[in-house]
């Protein structure tokens, strides 16, 4: 195994007070928090844990491979989500709770269904105001209302036995700030917690940490505030910047060595994230000697791209096929990439597309992931909640799967999420608390098309990113809300995302959502030194008149 | 029973395919041609397997039959010379591309069922990894090792067998994408694999010279992509004529069921031997290694070819035989043998009267290439045909293997030679 190098030796043997780690892409976060938490683990009591929170289930359970694979003890460490931790504590604790001892876990669609059926004379918008101004409100932390609305769905979701995100992580929150006794247990439990992907956390989440900070517990918090591309949902890099300030005293250490991109790669990245940037961007050197190789490419209309995309992966792959050969569209030369090495990233889903019908017509194997979770309908998990529980899930789940649409489309993943589950509550906590982050690895290779949300966190030998363009990169669309630091650092993200090669493709003419616009080059583009960038050209397309020809040639 | 054996074509339903290939033409073809046996290819495509289940009809275990109504209008156009029983069994073949040992492998699989039902498992399953409806032989990111595990999982007497082994950019062993040997590519499975596919571009001879491969039947297909390219290789067969008589003949090595292929002139592929096209540079791998792999005129590394790699990987020396090696007969396709014989172009309207006349008056095609006596098809077509395919089944054929793209070409008479043997043959 590689030594770290100082600036993650520091962080991981850092003691005495909280710590923030400042982890630009590639350079080496994960390493260096399991490291630090298995340090922790060394000094810890008997019954103590240190708690390890991450963004996403599937996170959790990488970190707890790693854990394991450095042999730290299972006993003493802890990993969940924020929501996944806060169920935990909400199940253990259920006896000072004022509300029901079973509850399951509504999904957002659920909710808005309730509200649709709660307030029939209302209008979407008017019951979706509703919903937002609940939200506020939970994340206040007020522990009481005078709002009419909010007292009456609340009781609604109460007597349904539900409860929704927020609220897992709400009442986890007045849970310890109102019981002395069981937040002392808690902290006492958890000496040490340590969040990773700091910059995407919210304000409930920060709220939950600080219940932990006192009595001598120690946190850590790791990531990126370039990297933060969840305001959307409510999350705020804001937290990052004054974890400081919050948290004093605080350790702050900076890893700047990125050891995943070529240094041109690296050039780029910084370049670009630095234009415009509202607080200092360190320094990120490149341990890599390779340059990298930057792409430019536009194309005059989006199905040209993603045609030009679909035969850019077969010249990566050297080919799919005898004709790919014949018709001299991959020569000598190219290849030496798999369908795993590639991915494809976009703005928005829908993009995704046309890339996967071409990918379709060459017969490229693909996988397109979305920001779409896949979830139960609503009668399934009623069904479910009402079911015995003495009858095996499978067999209840494969008894419902006529009647779910989603359920019957996603059989592997709600089969592979039922697996281990010890009863139905279980079961519907996993499927409620998945995110499509969380979406399971396939054992077959497949090219990736994914929108550059969902991209986080992974990376590829090569990242395509297509529709570099004004209006969808930055995105600036009516019925979105964007803000353009934001939409700066997902295009960080998504070009970080590339370990050697990065195409930044664009087109001339686009039609997204049914309307066909001429869009000018991504500003973002233009942020990157043009001695970076290569154009290319594609090879001339000469098909072969003759099929029978063509078969010949194989051999 | 003897027969003879197609076990790898394709649909209409693959890429660069021909309109051609639909079941009743299969059936018509299939006996033009003389075989009893067609792998109906792409049998996991939902397109064509619905196709095949409306059209066939279960007849000898794991073997299908076209249903008596679709046969009437191809009957049509058979000549009564080339009746015979064709059967149908269940085969795809399906591409793998994935990283293994930090290389990019690329290894086409021939998979044979013994059952309708397990093919539909196998669709199934295959159906849930990849995109299995948009060409009739699907790539898929799946190891090939794994593709075996999953077709055994479907039926454990399926037929894996590694298609056309040698190829340089799509095979188990090809020099661009593959493996040194069958078991690196298959590991722990290889034991379920019985017999490898040799491909138009090598011939059993060139498949003996590597001991790895003595454990495994080597077979020819035609992997058709047209109907009349049916049977261009094949398998002869002489044991039970079902699904688990081949089965038997193929996977246990006492049986004696194997008996020979069909095979063309290797040296017809356009990478036989290694070469450089531009400097019109033919060379023998030994003369490439004379020459450190480069093009003796310009200095530029030449493409490496089949024989290069056969030479590469042999373990025993040119001409040695293998334990099992069973015979094989060299052919060139008839019509080829007409045009050689009239001096034309083998698409001509020409060739293709005199092709099917010479059906019409002898039988199937490979009865003429491999059996009927001289003298009758020197009096249904002629001295020149005659002696073509005497030279032929002698092997007295004049051979330019192919190299860096070019076609190898085969002459089976000089330029003045046709006129000197008209009229002087006599066959006893």
């Amino acid at each position: 195994m590689i030594a770290l190098n100082p600036q993650q030796s520091a962080a991981v043997e850092h003691e005495g007070s909280h710590l923030l780690i400042v982890a630009g892409p590639g350079t080496g976060k994960t390493r260096t928090l399991v490291e630090r938490i298995r340090r922790l683990t060394e000094n810890l009591g008997s019954g103590e844990k240190v708690l390890a929170v991450t963004f996403t289930n599937k996170a959790a359970g990488e970190m707890q491979e790693r854990l394991e694979a450095l042999q730290v003890p299972s006993d003493k460490i802890e990993v969940a989500t924020f929501h996944a931790f806060s169920l935990r504590l909400l199940r253990r604790y259920r006896e000072h709770l004022d509300f029901p001892l079973t509850f399951s876990i509504a999904s957002s669609d659920e909710i808005e269904g309730l509200a649709r059926a709660f307030w029939p004379g209302k209008s979407r918008r008017e019951q979706k105001e509703i919903l937002k101004r609940i939200a506020e409100w939970k994340a206040s932390l007020a522990s009481t209302t005078n709002d009419p609305d909010i007292l009456a769905f609340r009781a609604l979701l109460r007597d349904e036995g539900l409860v929704d995100l927020d609220d897992i992580l709400r009442d986890a929150i007045l849970l310890l700030r109102d019981h002395a006794d069981i937040r002392s247990e808690v902290r006492r439990t958890y000496p040490q917690v340590c969040v990773d992907e700091y910059q995407d956390i919210n304000a409930l989440q920060e709220a939950l940490l600080q219940e932990f900070a006192g009595e001598g517990a120690g946190l850590t918090a790791i990531g990126d505030p370039n990297q933060a591309i969840y305001g959307f949902r409510g999350s705020d890099v804001g937290y990052f910047h004054s974890f400081e300030k919050t948290f004093s005293p605080v350790k702050v250490v900076h890893l700047s060595e990125n050891y995943r991109s070529g240094q041109g790669l690296v050039s780029a990245g910084g370049q670009m994230i630095r234009k415009g940037a509202r607080f200092p961007v360190p320094e990120i050197t490149a341990a890599i000697h390779d340059q990298g190789r930057l792409i430019v490419h536009e194309c005059p209309t989006d199905k040209a791209e993603a045609e030009y995309v679909a035969h850019a992966i077969e010249r990566l792959v050297g080919g799919v096929s005898s004709f790919s050969r014949n018709s001299g569209r991959v020569g000598e030369g190219d290849g030496g990439r798999s369908f795993s090495d590639i991915a494809v990233l976009y703005r928005l889903n829908t993009q995704g597309r046309l890339l996967a019908e071409a990918l379709s017509r060459l017969g490229v194997p693909f996988e397109r992931s979305g920001d779409q979770a896949v979830r139960l309908s609503a009668q399934t998990r009623t069904a479910l909640r009402g079911s015995s529980q003495d009858l095996p899930l499978d067999r209840l789940l494969s008894g419902l799967r006529k009647t779910d649409k989603a359920l019957d489309a996603y059989w592997d993943h709600f089969a592979a999420l039922a697996e281990g589950c010890a009863d139905v509550t279980a079961f519907l906590d996993r499927a409620a608390l998945w995110t499509p982050e969380d979406a399971y690895a396939v054992r077959s290779e497949k090219v990736r098309l994914m929108t550059l949300h969902a991209a986080k966190g992974l990376e590829f030998p090569v990242v395509i990113i297509v529709g570099c363009e004004e209006g969808l990169l930055p995105l600036d669309r009516e019925g979105f809300l964007s803000d353009p630091d934001e939409e700066r650092r997902l295009f960080y993200v998504g070009m970080t995302r590339a370990r050697e090669e990065l195409y930044l493709v664009r087109s001339h003419r686009r039609t997204v959502y049914g309307k066909t616009q001429e869009n000018a080059p991504s500003r973002f583009l233009a942020d990157i030194d043009e001695a970076l960038k290569a154009r290319e050209a594609i090879r001339p397309f000469k098909p072969r008149r003759d099929p029978e020809e063509g078969q010949m040639k194989l051999f | 029973m003897k027969y003879i054996a197609d076990l790898h074509i394709h649909s209409r339903y693959s890429r660069a395919t021909s309109s051609d290939l639909t079941p009743e033409n299969l059936w018509l073809w299939g006996q033009r041609k003389g075989l009893q046996v067609i792998g109906v290819g792409d049998c996991i495509h939902p397109k064509w397997l619905d196709e095949i289940s409306e059209k066939l009809e279960p007849a000898e275990s794991g073997f299908f039959r076209l249903k008596e109504a679709f046969t009437k209008e191809p009957s049509q156009q058979l000549a009564s010379s080339c009746r015979g029983e064709v059967r149908f069994l269940l085969s795809t073949e399906i591409s793998c591309i994935y990283k293994k040992g930090d290389k990019v492998r690329k290894v086409h699989n021939v998979v044979i069922f013994s059952s309708l039902e397990a093919a539909r498992a196998f669709q199934k399953r295959l159906g849930g990894i990849g995109n299995i409806s948009s060409d009739g032989r699907p790539i898929l990111g799946l190891d090939a090792k794994d593709l075996l595990s999953i077709a055994l999982e479907c039926d454990p007497k399926t037929l894996f067998i590694p298609a056309h082994i040698w190829t340089p950019w799509f095979s188990a062993l090809g020099s661009k994408s593959g493996f040194d040997s069958i078991e690196e590519c298959y590991e722990g499975l290889t034991k379920h694999i019985f017999a490898v596919e040799t491909g138009l571009s090598s011939d059993p001879v060139m498949n003996w010279r590597l001991k790895s491969l003595d454990s495994f039947v080597l077979v020819s297909n035609s992997d058709a992509h047209s109907a009349s390219k049916l049977a261009r290789e094949a398998n002869i067969f002489d044991c039970d004529f079902s699904y688990d008589g081949m089965y038997h003949a193929l996977s246990d090595k006492s049986d004696k069921g194997f008996r020979a292929t069909i095979e063309f002139f290797p040296e017809e592929g356009k990478y036989h031997f290694d070469g450089h096209a531009a400097c019109k540079q033919r060379l023998h791998p030994r003369e490439t290694r004379k020459n450190k792999g480069l093009c003796p005129v310009c200095g530029k590394p030449v493409t490496v070819g089949v024989m290069a790699r056969v030479e590469d990987l042999a373990q025993r020396p040119e001409g040695e035989k293998a334990p099992r090696a069973r015979p094989f007969f060299s052919l060139i396709p008839l019509e080829e043998v007409i045009a050689e014989a009239r001096g034309v172009g083998k698409a001509s309207k020409k060739v293709r009267e005199a092709y099917f006349d010479l059906l019409n008056k002898l039988g199937p095609e490979l009865r003429i290439l491999l059996d009927v006596p001289l003298r009758e098809i020197q009096s249904a077509g002629g001295d020149l045909i005659a002696e073509g395919v005497r030279r032929m089944r002698e092997g007295q054929v004049s051979i330019q293997a192919g190299y860096d793209g070019e076609y190898g070409i085969i002459k089976i008479f000089g330029e003045t030679e046709r006129k000197e043997i008209e009229g002087q043959l006599t066959f006893l």
